[in-house]
C-alpha cells in the first residue's frame, strides 16, 4: 500500500523473499524421538521439545542469507507450562459445577487471558532474533484487554452466567433482591451473542492490529494499515464456503440412505468425516490463506512492508494431500505435512524495502527485559496464534 | 579444518562482519579479516553451540550477546567436531533412522499398553472419586429428547409393568451394592423395536416390544440385569473419560491437524471401550440372574429370538450372525461384541451351573 503522493520508480523498491529450508524427513526423526522422551518423562520434557522445534523452524527460515534464531530457555518455559496448565484445568473443572463457580472461572479467564496473551507475544518475539538483533513486542496491557479481553468476555460470560441465572430464576429465589433483573440479564446474554457473531470480523481486526502494529525489530516499528471492512469481506466469503461445504452433507445423507436401516450413528461414521473434510479443506484453507495475505500485506511502515501471496488453490490442494496421507499413514506423515505447509506459508512472504536496501535500515538494538515464559505456555494451551 | 570463516554479529548492529575462528587452550579466538575489524577471545565453554541438524543455519551464541553464523555448514560441522565437541547422544539419535524406528516401535507399544490397560485402569481408579451425581450431567436431557421423538408412552398392561418393576426391584435389593444408587425403571413403546438401554443418571428404559418378544419375565430380567450393569459400573462416565483422554492424546501429538483426524481414532477407541463395557454388563447380568435364580439359558434364547427377528425382517438369509444387517456393526466397528461371543458366554455359564 503506497501513500498517494509518493512518486516512486519501480527500481527504488527492493524485494527480499523468504526461504524455508526445513526437511520433513529430518523433522520426523526429531519429532518421534522427542515424543518418546516426552512420554517417558510423563510430559516434563515438553518445553525442551518445544524449544527445539521452534529453533529448528527458525533456523530454517532465511531472509537475505541469514536465518532467524530462537533463544527461549526451556526450564523457564516449564514453569509457564505448569502454571497455564493448572489454570486451564481449574477453569474447566469449575465450568462443570453449578452456582457461582462457572462465573468465577469465566471471570478469572477474562481477567487473566489478555495479559497472558500479551506475555506470550512478548516472550516469543523477545526470544526471536535475526542477524543478532532481537524482535520486540510493544503492545500494552490496556490494548490486550481491549482486543483479546473483549472477545473472551463476549464469548465466555454467557456460559459463566448461565448457572447463576438458573439459580436466580428458580421459583422463590431472590438473591440480593435482584430477582427482577433476570429478564434483563437474559437479554444481555442474547445481545452478547449477537454482538460476538456480527462483530467478530471487527473484533478479530482489533486483535490483529494489536499484534501487527506492535511488532518491532531493533528500532523499526511496524504499522497495520488495514480496515475492518477487509476483514468482513474475508469473513463473509469464509462463511459462504462453509455453508457450501455443509450443503454437501444432505446430498451424502441422501446417497447413503440405501446403506443403512435406522442406524443414524453408523451413518454419521461415514458422513461426518466427509463433511468435516469438506469444511476443513475448503473453508478453513480459505480462511488461513486470506488471513495471512490480508494481515501481512498490510504490515509495514514508510520504509518497508511485507507482501503475502499465498495461493488458495495450491494451499488447499496441499492440505487435502496432507490429510489424506496422514490418514493413510495413521499419523506418521504429520511432520512432512507440517513442514510442507509451513514452507508454502513462509515462502509466500516477501519483504519490500523502499529507498534503500535491507542493510541500510536502522538497526539499533532495543534493550528488552527478559519476560517471564509464562506467556508462551498459555499461548500453547489457548491455541492463540502468535505471529508468523 | 583449523580455522573457520563465519559471520559475526555483535548483537547491537545487524551488519555482519566476516571473522575467522580458531581454538587453542580452551579459548575461542575471533579475528576479523580487516584491520579495524573486531578481535577478541572468549572461553570456549562460555559459547553456546547449536544442536546439530542437517538443514538450517548454525548459530552459536556468545556470552556478551553476540552470535556467530555459519557460512558453510559442512565446514562448520567439521570444525566443531574437531575442536569443540562431539555430537551428543541426543543429536545422534535425532539424525538416526534406526533410533526413529525403535522410538516408533516403543511409542506404539506404550500407546497400545496405555489404551488397553493403562487408561481403563486409571479411569477405574479415578471414577470412584467422582460423585455419582456428576454422571447424571452427561446427557441430562436424553430421555426428554427421546420421549419427544422415538419413544411413546408404554402400551403394556399396568399390572404387567408393576410386576416386572417390583420383581426387578426385589432382586436388586438382594445385593448390598445397589443401595444408595439412584435407579428407576421405565417402560416405553417405540418403533425402534425390542430394546433396552440405561442412562447415566440410573434410568433404565425397556421397550414394550422387548417385553412382548420375550418368552417370559425371566428373560426380561436378564436383559435388565445387563442394563443395571451399565449403571452400577458407571460405564457412561468411564466412556466419556476414556474417549476424552484418547482425544487429548492425539490432539497433543498433532496440533493443527488434530481436528479432523481425531475423529476416526476416537470413534474406534470408543467402540473398543464400548465392547469392554458390554462384556462387563453381560457379566453383571449373569450375576443378577444367578442371584434371582434364573438360568442363563434365557439369554441364549433371547439372542436367538433377536436373530430370528432380524432374519425374518431381512428376508431370510440365515446363519450370518457375524454381520449386522445395518452394515456397520462389524469387527472393529462393532460397539457390541459379536452375538456369537455373547451367546457362547451365557451358554457356558448355563452349562457350568
Amino acid at each position: 500500500m503506497q501513500t498517494a503522493n509518493h512518486n516512486l520508480s519501480p527500481k527504488e523498491i527492493k524485494e527480499y523473499p523468504l526461504r524455508f529450508t526445513a526437511s520433513g524427513s529430518e523433522y520426523m526423526r526429531i519429532w518421534v524421538f522427542n515424543l518418546l522422551l516426552i512420554i517417558i518423562t510423563l510430559g516434563i520434557y515438553y518445553p525442551w521439545a518445544k524449544a527445539r522445534r521452534i529453533r529448528y523452524f527458525c533456523n530454517n527460515t532465511e531472509l537475505k542469507g541469514h536465518c532467524l534464531d530462537f533463544h527461549g530457555e526451556p526450564h523457564k518455559m516449564l514453569k509457564g507450562n505448569i502454571l497455564a496448565g493448572l489454570l486451564l484445568l481449574l477453569c474447566s473443572k469449575a465450568m462443570d459445577l453449578s452456582g457461582l463457580a462457572p462465573l468465577v472461572a469465566v471471570l478469572a479467564l477474562v481477567v487473566l487471558a489478555p495479559p497472558l496473551f500479551r506475555a506470550s507475544m512478548q516472550f516469543r518475539l523477545a526470544n526471536t532474533s535475526w542477524r543478532g538483533i532481537r524482535f520486540h513486542f510493544a503492545g500494552d496491557v490496556a490494548g490486550a484487554y481491549l482486543s483479546v479481553g473483549v472477545i473472551f468476555a463476549l464469548a465466555l460470560l454467557p456460559f459463566g452466567g448461565k448457572e447463576l441465572l438458573v439459580m436466580m430464576s428458580a421459583p422463590g429465589a431472590n438473591i440480593g433482591g435482584l430477582a427482577g433483573t433476570v429478564p434483563l440479564l437474559m437479554l444481555g446474554i442474547v445481545l452478547a451473542g449477537v454482538v460476538l457473531v456480527a462483530g467478530f470480523p471487527y473484533l478479530l481486526w482489533r486483535v490483529k492490529r494489536y499484534q501487527h502494529a506492535n511488532y518491532i525489530y531493533g528500532a523499526l516499528h511496524m504499522q497495520f494499515r488495514c480496515s475492518p471492512k477487509a476483514f468482513y469481506k474475508v469473513a463473509l466469503k469464509a462463511v459462504g464456503l462453509s455453508v457450501l461445504g455443509l450443503l454437501v452433507l444432505p446430498i451424502l445423507v441422501w446417497a447413503g440412505f440405501g446403506m443403512m436401516v435406522g442406524s443414524m450413528p453408523k451413518l454419521m461414521l461415514v458422513v461426518a468425516p466427509l463433511a468435516y473434510l469438506s469444511y476443513y479443506a475448503f473453508a478453513r484453507s480459505y480462511w488461513r490463506v486470506a488471513m495471512q495475505n490480508l494481515a501481512w500485506s498490510r504490515t509495514g511502515n514508510s520504509q518497508m512492508r511485507f507482501v503475502s501471496r499465498l495461493a488458495f488453490g495450491e494451499y488447499t490442494l496441499l492440505q487435502l494431500r496432507n490429510y489424506l496421507f496422514i490418514l493413510c499413514t495413521l499419523g506418521l506423515y504429520w511432520p512432512f505435512a507440517v513442514v510442507a505447509s509451513r514452507r508454502m506459508e513462509i515462502e509466500a512472504l516477501e519483504l519490500r524495502v523502499r529507498g534503500g536496501s535491507l542493510e541500510t535500515l536502522a538497526s539499533k538494538a532495543a534493550k528488552v527485559a527478559d519476560d517471564a515464559a509464562v506467556g508462551d505456555a498459555a499461548a500453547d494451551l489457548f491455541g492463540l496464534d502468535v505471529g508468523l | 579444518m583449523d580455522t573457520l570463516l563465519v559471520d559475526y554479529f555483535d548483537g547491537r548492529s545487524s551488519t555482519p562482519v566476516r571473522v575467522r575462528l580458531s581454538v587453542s587452550d580452551g579459548e575461542l579466538r575471533v579475528r576479523g579479516l580487516e584491520e579495524a575489524a573486531p578481535a577478541f577471545s572468549t572461553s570456549l565453554r562460555s559459547v553456546r553451540w547449536p544442536e546439530y541438524t542437517r538443514h538450517g543455519s548454525r548459530i552459536a551464541h556468545l556470552s556478551d550477546g553476540g552470535s556467530l553464523h555459519s557460512l558453510d555448514s559442512a565446514e562448520w560441522d567439521a570444525f566443531v567436531q574437531t575442536h569443540v565437541r562431539r555430537q551428543s547422544w541426543v543429536e545422534r539419535s535425532q539424525q538416526s533412522w534406526r533410533v526413529m524406528l525403535i522410538s516408533l516401535a516403543a511409542l506404539s507399544l506404550l500407546a497400545a499398553a496405555f489404551y488397553l490397560w493403562g487408561l481403563p485402569w486409571l479411569t477405574r481408579s479415578v471414577v470412584p472419586l467422582i460423585p455419582r451425581a456428576v454422571d447424571a450431567q452427561i446427557g441430562q436431557t436424553v430421555l426428554e429428547q427421546l420421549d419427544a421423538s422415538l419413544l411413546r408412552p408404554s402400551q403394556l398392561p399396568e399390572g404387567q409393568r408393576q410386576r416386572l418393576a417390583e420383581r426387578f426391584e426385589a432382586e436388586l435389593r438382594k445385593s448390598a451394592e445397589s443401595n444408595g444408587i439412584r435407579h428407576q425403571l421405565v417402560f416405553r413403546a417405540s418403533r425402534i423395536g425390542p430394546n433396552a438401554f440405561a442412562l447415566p443418571d440410573g434410568t433404565m428404559v425397556v421397550t414394550d416390544e422387548l417385553v412382548r418378544i420375550a418368552d417370559n419375565e425371566d428373560m426380561v430380567l436378564g436383559v435388565l440385569g445387563h442394563e443395571w450393569g451399565h449403571v452400577l459400573h458407571r460405564h457412561a462416565m468411564r466412556q466419556v473419560i476414556q474417549t476424552g483422554a484418547v482425544q487429548m492424546a492425539i490432539s497433543a501429538a498433532m496440533g493443527d491437524y488434530a481436528g479432523v483426524l481425531v475423529a476416526a481414532p476416537v470413534i474406534l477407541a470408543s467402540m473398543g471401550y464400548s465392547r469392554d463395557f458390554e462384556r462387563e454388563a453381560d457379566e453383571e447380568s449373569l450375576r443378577f440372574m444367578r442371584s434371582a435364580g434364573i438360568s442363563p439359558q434365557v439369554m441364549v434364547r433371547f439372542f436367538g429370538l433377536m436373530q430370528e427377528r432380524r432374519d425374518g425382517r431381512a428376508g431370510g438369509s440365515q446363519g450370518e450372525t457375524k454381520q449386522d444387517k445395518s452394515g456397520f456393526n462389524i469387527g472393529i466397528f462393532a460397539s457390541h461384541p459379536d452375538d456369537e461371543e455373547r451367546i457362547a458366554f451365557f451358554r457356558r455359564a448355563a452349562l457350568g451351573q
